[in-house]
Order: structure tokens, then sequence, then C-alpha cells
């Protein structure tokens, strides 16, 4: 517990005055990014991976975590003002925040919506701070075999839960899998699928693959079915009744807060789950006074905002501790200190202790910014909301193609930008999720370690060799329930009424 | 098209495309051919990941098989050409970049996409095309101090 204060007491001295810059622009920008339908904080997150390579590890975590909490909030605002989320985890906000604001409550329902976002927020991360340092403390006692386990889990999870097909998830996860695959074997140096390509003996390049797969293929999305831009009206203000419901409903708050966190932490489940549950709980709680849900009710708006904000802290917990990103967005986040050369996980807690320090309080003091952040710049923001959408998408072809040149000053890359991009075009075509490529990708190698290190231990006796481990055991079973748990969800729908 | 036939598809390209790796798989040099190396070697990761890729592939062609032939909404060929066109023109933009340079190739491709995307006002279109591509020189090439290609036009003798 000594630990915990020591890092919340050594803040003020952790970050220098441009990581706290990259953090405020990280933030503003991922709030505008957030608010405008059809571009979302994964897009604006992979975008900003290219101009992270020039910067130390606190500062790209700060822009990078910026963009994640400014995003995660961001799409409350279009869901708020025009009645479309920006990005799908502000649907649930959409529900009472929307009917407010066309009752002429704009602006109570954009500072509640900010605010949830800052408390949960804040209160996740003290949660990340409390139990990420003690998960890599017990993590890493972990040998070959439960860390390849643990990988498979979080493979396993975001198949499982990631929405739609699982099927279709874990395929997406496996293709993630065999696309880290490409290059030099790590162990005896072969050749593996490089059809004698100088270019890809070292692999596909995260940056590519990210930006194609998420940025290109949204473009060419776009080009075929463009959005619909909404006349918006920037008539908001910060609301001092919002900030009264922090002593009328704190329960609220607290309770939607730590739903959120504990969802996050949950690999695969993410935001729109999270909102969405604390939502019910929210109606459960309903004070007899107040209006119905779904027609402006002040703890709907909490619930959701408040628990969608808290699921950024949480699922920075396995990413940190584990190496398990458990979100599409934290394995970006993932790639991101990779691309920095430091590779997540127990073994980060102990060799760079002061990156770890940082990401604290980037995250803590992120979520305190987006309050100020949120309400000051909240009319700019809607305005931006009346940009045509063909100059967003401009600037964001722009973006990626130059950003993904830049990395390595390498054309073959943007040639790989291409493909991929082509690739998620595809996938998307035939409704398969792209989410799982990244995270197979991300724990690729990890996985790839580690499994053929526990082969080569066990010298090829697998199964000899894990029956005397109880946790790589416990963590198989895990995986084996995520294996059946779209078979329990098909059973009940077969046997039900098919127009069900 | 309806939406059985695009999941059968779908299944089936993924399964077209695991048996090709299999294929390839073959090609991979086993520096020993030890049963341990059978078991742990170059071949046999990229092996069990395929083989678990053709299981998942075989069930969702039969999960493909059993679900509803709803209608899909119809393909519009005349949008499916733009998305053909953005494509070429990205392809013709990852030709150019290193030869031409970027200042003759960025503002051009920026501003070909914002037509593409719809752009009604062409003066609109063309200005955002040569200011963001400039901004994005400044950001890349004095805040990132980064080099760009510079192709026919030195950057350098531009600012």
């Amino acid at each position: 517990m000594s630990d915990f204060f020591q890092t919340l007491a050594s803040f003020p001295s952790l970050l220098s005055g441009i990581q706290l810059m990259f953090l405020v622009v990280g933030i503003a920008a991922g709030v505008v990014i957030g608010a405008l339908p059809g571009v979302g904080p994964l897009l604006g997150v992979v975008m900003a991976i290219p101009f992270t390579f020039y910067m130390d590890p606190v500062s790209s975590m700060a822009l990078l975590m910026g963009l994640y909490q400014g995003g995660s909030y961001g799409g409350a605002l279009s869901a708020t003002v025009i009645g479309i989320p920006g990005t799908p985890m502000a649907a649930a906000t959409l529900l009472d925040a929307h009917p407010m604001a066309l009752r002429g409550k704009a602006s109570y329902a954009v500072t509640l919506a900010t605010l949830a976002s800052c408390i949960g927020g804040v209160i996740s991360g003290l949660v990340l701070i409390a139990v990420a340092p003690a998960l890599a403390a017990f993590a890493i006692k972990f040998g070959p075999a439960e860390a390849a386990a643990f990988a498979l889990l979080g493979l396993t999870t975001v198949g499982a839960l990631s929405g739609g097909s699982a099927l279709k998830g874990w395929m997406m996860g496996l293709l993630g899998l065999l696309i880290a695959a490409i290059g030099l074997d790590p162990v005896s140096g072969e050749s593996r699928f490089t059809f004698g390509s100088l270019y890809l003996d070292s692999g596909i390049a995260l940056v590519p693959l990210l930006v194609g797969l998420f940025s290109i293929s949204e473009i060419l999305r776009q080009v075929e079915k463009p959005i619909r831009v909404h006349d918006t009206s920037s008539n908001v203000s910060a609301s001092a009744d919002a900030f009264r419901t922090l002593i009328k409903r704190p329960l609220n708050y607290l309770r939607s807060s730590t739903l959120g966190v504990f969802i996050g932490i949950l690999p695969g489940i993410g935001g729109v789950t999270a909102a969405f549950l604390s939502y019910r709980a929210a109606m459960i709680f309903k004070k007899p006074a107040d209006p119905e849900f779904g027609d402006g009710n002040t703890d709907g708006v909490i619930a959701s905002e408040a628990a969608n904000s808290a699921v950024t802290g949480g699922a920075l917990i396995p990413m940190l501790a584990l190496a398990i990103p458990g979100d599409p967005i934290v394995a970006v986040l993932m790639g991101g200190l990779m691309v920095q050369a430091i590779q997540p996980g127990p073994a980060m807690f102990l060799n760079h202790p002061e990156i770890i320090d940082g990401i604290f309080a980037v995250f803590i003091l992120g979520a305190i910014l987006l309050l100020p952040i949120g309400l000051l710049f909240v009319r700019l923001i809607i305005r931006l909301l009346r940009l045509p959408q063909w100059s967003i998408m401009c600037v964001v072809l722009m973006v990626s193609v130059v950003g993904t040149y830049s990395v390595s000053r390498e054309i073959l890359d943007i040639w790989t930008l291409i493909a991929f991009g082509v690739v998620g075009y595809l996938l998307r075509k035939v409704d398969y999720p792209l989410a799982p490529i990244v995270v197979g990708f991300v724990l690729g190698p990890i996985f790839e370690k580690n499994f053929r290190r526990t082969g080569l231990i066990s010298q090829g006796d697998f199964v000899g060799f894990i029956t005397d481990r109880p946790i790589t055991l416990a963590v198989l079973a895990l995986i084996l329930v995520f294996l059946a748990l779209p078979l329990f969800r098909y059973l009940p729908s077969r046997s039900g009424d098919k127009t069900s | 098209m309806n939406l059985q036939q695009r999941e059968v598809l779908g299944a089936a390209a993924l399964l077209a495309i695991v048996a090709f790796f299999f294929y390839l798989t073959s090609q991979i040099d086993l520096a020993f051919s030890s049963d341990l190396e059978k078991l742990t070697g170059p071949r046999a990761y990229p092996r069990i990941i395929l083989g678990a890729m053709s299981l998942i592939g075989l069930l969702l062609l039969c999960q493909a098989w059993i679900s509803p032939k709803d209608r899909l909404e119809k393909i519009s060929w005349s949008n499916l050409r733009l998305v053909g066109v953005a494509l070429t023109l990205i392809t013709l933009f990852a030709s150019l970049f290193e030869p031409l340079g970027y200042l003759l190739t960025v503002p051009p491709l920026v501003f070909v996409a914002a037509l593409l995307n719809r752009a009604e006002n062409l003066k609109a279109a063309l200005l955002v095309a040569i200011a963001a591509s400039l901004i994005l020189l400044i950001i890349f090439r004095y805040g990132l101090n980064t080099v760009l290609p510079e192709g026919i036009f030195a950057i350098d003798q531009v600012f």
C-alpha cells in the first residue's frame, strides 16, 4: 500500500513539460476524433503510432493514452448533440443524453458526461496503480509454459467475446499469429513465408499492418459508402447543475466506475458491454422521481460514461502486467511500446520502472485533464463535427501513408500498407472482425517464443510437462471454458423460437 | 448475393489461403530431422496454427451452410468502381512517391481522394490538399526532423 501512495506522491516529478504537452494534445485530438462519426479512437491511435517513433517512451504513451482517453469520451459529444454516437461505446450514453439535449439541456448532458468520464478514468487509474504492480510481481514467477498459456488465453477470450461470431474472431486471431510468423524463424533462423524477400525476412512491420488494416480499409469503405454530415448547434457550455450530481449521486459514479474497471480487466469484453451493463445496473436503482431511462435520465448518462471510461484503466492492467491486450486499442498501445523496443509484461516492471510510473502518471493526469479540456473546447469540438467527411478522410489518408513511410523510410512499407488495406476492406465486406488480427499479431512473438521454449524444455512432451504446473493447467481450463462459451450461447437459441 | 453465399465465400477463401500457406510450410528448411525438430522446429509452429485455422475454417463453412439465405444489400458497381479507382490511385502514389518526391505526389493524392470522397467544392478540395500537405510536410520535416523523398523537387529549396 505504501508503494501505491509513493507512486501517487511522485507524479508531479514524473512528467516533463513536453510529455504533458503530448498528453494535452493527445486528449484534445482524441476528443475530436472520438466525436467524429466514422473515425473513432482506434483509428486515431493507429494514425498516431508513426509519430511516436520519434518520441521517448513516456511521451509516446502520453500521446497515445491521451488519444485513447479523449477518444473514449469524445463519442459522447456527438451522441449528445447530434444523436449519433461517435464511438460504439457512447451508444448507451445517447439513450438519455440526446433526449436531454433535445429538451434544451445539452450543456447539462455534456457536462455530466464529461464529469462521469473524468471520475471513471480517475477511479480506474487508481485501481491500475494498485493492482498492476501486484499482478506483475506474481506473474514474474511464471515460466514459458504459463506465459504461453496466458498469451493463448488472451487470444481465446478476444475471439470469443469480440462480438458477432466467435469462430470468426478466433479465425482472425489465428490469422494474426500466422502473419506474425512471417520472417526468420526466431530459433533456427530459417526463412518462413518470405518468398526470398529480404524485406520480409525481418517480418511484417507493425505500423503498415495496423494503418493498412484500420485506416486504409476505412477510407476504402467510406469511398464506397460516404457518411452523412449533420448540422449541429454549438450552444453548449459547462453546467453547475451537473457538478451537484457528485454529491447527490456518488454511489452511481462509484458503482459504474467499479463495474467498468472489472469489465476492462477481462480481455475482449470492452467499453460497449461495460456501458450497457452499467446502464442496466443504474435502472435497478432508479429513483421514483427521476425521468424514465431513455427519456433523459441523469443516472443513465453517469452510468454509461463512467463505466466506458473506467474500462480504459482496467484494460491496461492485463496489458502491462501480463502482456495480454484485452482490447484492440490496448493492443495498438502495446504495439506503441514495442515500437520503442519495450516489451510489456511483468519484466517491464523490473526493467523499466520509470516508464511504468510515467504511464501511471499519464493515465491519472489524463483522466483529470479530460474535464477542463472537454469543457473548455466543447464548442470548438462541436463546430468541427460540421466538417465535411471528405476533408477528414483526406487527412486520414495523407497522415496514414506519409506517417507509415516516415517510420523506416522504406517504400515497401507503403506496399504492405496497401496490401493490408485491401485485406481489411475485404474482411469487412464478409463481416470478419479486424481487432483479433492485431491481438494475434502482437501476441504472436510472445506466444511462439514461450510455446517453443516449453517444447524444448519438455523435449516435446508438452502434456507431461504441463500436468506438473497448476497455473498452466488452470489457465488451459479457462481457455476451454472460453472455447465452450459460444456453444452454450448457441444452444438455447436453437432450441427456442427461430424467429426470436 | 445472399448471406449464406457471402459466408460460404468468406470461409472458402480463408481455407484456400490456409491450404496455400500449408503448402509453403513444406519449403521451410529443417536444420535437423530429429523427432524434437519435427515437434518444435520452424515448420511445426506454423503448421499448428494452420491446423487450427483449417479446423475453424471447416466449422465456419458448416456454419455458413446452415445460415439463413437473407438477401444482402445490392452491390453498387459504380461505388465499387470508385474503390477500384481509389486503390489504383494509392498504388500509383506508392510507385511515384520516391521518384517524384513529396511535393509532386501528396497534394494530387489528397485532391483526387477528396473527389473520390464526394467533395462538391473543387476549390475547397484543392485548398485542403495543398494546405494539409504543407502542414504535414512542416510537421515531419521541421517538427520531427524526418527526411521525406524530395524527388525532382528539393524541399529545402521551397522553404
